[in-house]
Formats: C-alpha cells, structure tokens, sequence
C-alpha cells in the first residue's frame, strides 16, 4: 500500500536516486580481446588490398570484397568497444595516477579505429594496433603482471605485447 | 544491497550526527567515484569517516574500492525503508 503510492508519488514528482553500485564484478578484463581484433583489421587490409590488385572482378570477388569492408569496419568499432569497457570499468582512480596517459592514448585509439572504418589503410591498421598494444602494457603493469612482445603465430603475422604468465 | 534494498526500493534518509555513527548504520553518500550510492558502515574514524561495504557482498563493489568516506560525503542515514518485497523500519542500531 505505502509502496504503491510511494510509486506513484514517484512517477510524478520523481526522488532523488541512490545507488547501491551492484554490478557484477565478474572481473574478466583482459585486452587480449582488442588486440585480436586490431589484428583482423590489419588482415581485411591486407586482404583488401590482394583484391585490389586484380585487374577484372567477379562476382564473388565483389561480394568478398564487400564481407571484407563489412567485418573490417566491426572489428574496428570492436576495438574501440573493448578499450571502452575496460578503460570504464577496470580503470579506477589508482590506475590513472599511475598511468595518467591513458585517457589520452584511449581517445587516441577511439581516433584511430575511426580511421580504419573510414579508409582502407594499412599505415592506420598498424597505428591502431600499435596503441592497442600500448594500451595492454599499461593494462597489464596495473596488475604487476610483466609483459613480452611476440609476433602473433598466425597472419597478419604483427607484433602483439602478450602477457608473462 | 540484497537483501536489505532491491533495485527499485525507496527509502527516507535524514541527516545523522557524525559523533552518533555506528557500525551497521546504512548510510548515503556521494562518492567521488561512485557517485551516490547506499552501503553499510563497516568502519568509523572521527578523521576519516566511514568505511562501507554492500550488504550483497558477492556483487558489490569492494570495501577497499570505495577507500574511506569523508564525513562531508555522508548525505544522509537511512531510518527507513519501502519496498514490495518487505517493509521495515530500521532499529536504532542498524
């Protein structure tokens, strides 16, 4: 009874609202994610750009070449969604005294993964994996955990920063 | 805040002395990183203020994460709540 009317008192003049901060902390980050999807950006590139050499096009290569534009640009905006969620929700107050670039290398990788939406261009694929990478070695030196540089075992065969475990 | 708030609850709060504060209390305040937010006092410094922790703790943003509160964030002590899953006012020590 008091609730309903409280509602309703609610609905016109609305209170003011406290949070009891209950998400989920399922604590899963890891920037692996985003590095593997800066790597498939630099691979629809690479494969953009066999296609571009070829003289005469065919059907399917058109329709190849219109999947590639497609999943080049997601795994771009794939990027950018995966640094977003752990730059707002792992990174807190400690982080960013300790790191206190990341806010601008996160909007330089926001800048970048635009970039690769909007051209087809391998010099802005490995810009963005490149901060990507950086991005990850901050993310992983909050943690105390070391990290290593490798090339990635598969194509496009690109230098990605990995994680000591 | 489960099982004591549920999302959508509402509750009344009033201004509560900072001297009169104790473990157990549930208080509102303005977290710098939180925002305002509802939790329970674990922890009273005259100095610091308070610690808060969630009654859900699985689910709730850590102790340690939130660090102490300063009295100036405290808006408010709940003395009572109103919910459709249970309705109760809040004893003196809580």
């Amino acid at each position: 009874m008091l609730n309903s009317l409280l509602k309703t008192l609610h609905r016109s003049k609305p209170f003011d609202k406290a949070s009891a901060h209950c998400d989920i902390p399922c604590k899963i980050y890891d920037p692996i994610s985003a590095q593997l999807a800066a790597l498939s950006v630099i691979r629809f590139v690479d494969l953009l750009n066999e296609l571009s050499e070829k003289e005469n096009l065919s059907f399917a290569d058109h329709a190849q070449f219109s999947r590639l534009i497609s999943e080049k640009e997601t795994h771009a905006e794939k990027v950018k969604h995966e640094i977003r969620v752990i730059w707002g929700d792992y990174f807190k107050a400690p982080q960013f005294e300790k790191y206190p670039d990341t806010n601008e290398l996160v909007h330089n990788i926001m800048l970048t993964g635009s970039a690769c939406k909007q051209h087809v261009s391998r010099e802005k694929a490995e810009a963005l994996l490149t901060l990507v990478n950086e991005f990850a070695a901050s993310f992983w030196a909050t943690k105390g955990v070391e990290t290593k540089t490798a090339t990635c075992p598969y194509p496009p065969a690109e230098q990605v920063v990995y994680p000591k475990l | 805040m489960q099982p004591m708030l549920f999302a959508g609850d509402f509750i009344l709060i009033c201004k509560w002395p900072k001297a009169w504060l104790q473990i157990g209390h549930v208080l509102v305040v303005n977290s710098e990183q939180y925002g305002v937010i509802v939790k329970r006092v674990t922890q009273v410094c005259s100095v610091k203020g308070v610690m808060l922790q969630g009654d859900n703790a699985l689910e709730s943003v850590s102790t340690s994460a939130m660090g102490w509160i300063k009295p100036s964030a405290i808006i408010g002590k709940v003395i009572f709540t109103s919910s459709s899953r249970n309705q109760k006012l809040l004893m003196k020590n809580r």
